[in-house]
């Protein structure tokens, strides 16, 4: 199977821990990953406006017992910061984000740096778990990251770098 | 008609199983005065979002949902209405409560006081949207999406505020949701 790429490996993983409901505000990083949810039957994929609403309604999946997962940039982290608080934190509905992370030492586009350079202190702000994957070889700490979000029910974020998704 | 009003219409119109979820502020503090049940979902913070919950708790079962919105917190969601055109299902309903003003805050005007009109503004997203100006309207509109899913988002022109203000949501966030869940069996 050496077609198996890391895309199809991070579908499996998101099968495999209960995810059924993708929420996208979409990065060209990501793009074969969404066009291969959009795609697989397994999934439902949903684009919405922007990333605060795209957390309520994973919120609201949630509260229904269907597990979701976010894909999305970094600097969409920054535009969903009171909803988290206000809603995750005081409700203790967790979240499960995929994000990747622009404005890093590899970003070709200046006014991504700000964001990125604020992005892991701002995660680690708001309390949320954050596993960075650099390269296809950290597949396995994005399921042990999933178990533990099932497990403990507390929000997760995978930070996921250009090189994760072999992005030149 | 005033948001009181407007809300013990949809307690009273509501099937025993279907999933409430009420904005920030008084439409919470007034559903849970009129008709407090664990399938009530008191949204206390994240301005805006009473209608995104309300999406992903629709797309994930098959109870009605219905979503009590107000016309300021529709405007600082507004992205909300294309995003329900492209995937609200049928068991969706969207109740906006448009006084004119924020009034959880002292009754700022809104662009609806200034002529914005809601229901046009969610027709041009492709919804079904009716604008009503009667209790009587409002029951019969809610009939309707009962009855065959239509239409999908209403708009109720209401008074700035009601007679009396309804006292604060007696449960904590966590308390809210466990009960939700419960409910719910999730």
């Amino acid at each position: 199977m050496s077609s198996f790429s890391t895309e199809d490996a991070v579908r499996e993983a998101l099968h495999e821990h209960g995810i059924g409901l993708c929420i996208s505000v979409p990065c060209k990083y990501i793009a074969r990953l969404i066009s291969g949810v959009g795609e697989d039957p397994r999934f439902k994929l949903i684009f919405p406006s922007r990333e605060e609403e795209g957390l309520g309604i994973a919120a609201g999946a949630h509260l229904a017992g269907r597990g979701s997962v976010m894909l999305i940039q970094n600097s969409g982290l920054g535009n969903m910061v009171n909803a988290y608080c206000s809603l995750n934190l005081y409700y203790e509905i967790p979240l499960c984000l995929i994000i990747t992370y622009r404005g890093d030492e590899l970003e070709k586009i200046p006014a991504q740096v700000p964001m990125g350079n604020r992005t892991e202190k701002l995660l680690d702000l708001l309390g949320i778990q954050t596993v960075t994957l650099r390269a296809a070889k950290d597949l396995p700490r994005l399921r042990q990251g999933l178990e533990w979000y099932g497990n403990e029910k507390k929000s997760v974020a995978f930070l996921t770098k250009k090189t994760f998704w072999n992005i030149s | 008609m005033n948001r009181q009003e407007i809300i013990q219409a949809i307690a009273d119109l509501a099937p025993n199983d279907a999933l409430i979820v009420s904005n920030i502020a008084d439409a919470s503090f007034e559903l849970c005065m009129l008709k407090d049940r664990p399938r009530n979902f008191y949204m206390l913070g994240s301005f805006g979002l009473a209608p995104s919950i309300g999406l992903g708790l629709a797309l994930s079962r098959p109870e009605k949902v219905i979503v009590i919105n107000g016309d300021g917190a529709l405007l600082y969601n507004f992205g909300c209405l294309p995003t329900e055109h492209r995937y609200a299902p049928d068991n969706f309903l969207h109740v906006v409560v448009d006084n004119g003003a924020h009034g959880a805050t002292g009754y700022q005007p809104t662009a609806t006081s200034a002529g914005v009109d809601l229901a046009a503004a969610a027709a041009g997203c492709g919804l079904r949207a009716k604008i009503v100006q009667s209790l009587h309207e409002f029951k019969k509109a809610v009939l309707g999406w009962l009855a065959d899913s239509s239409p999908t988002l209403i708009v109720a022109k209401a008074e700035e505020k009601p007679p009396q203000a309804a006292p604060l949501v007696p449960f904590s966030g966590p308390q809210i949701a466990a009960r939700f869940k419960q409910a719910l069996g999730s």
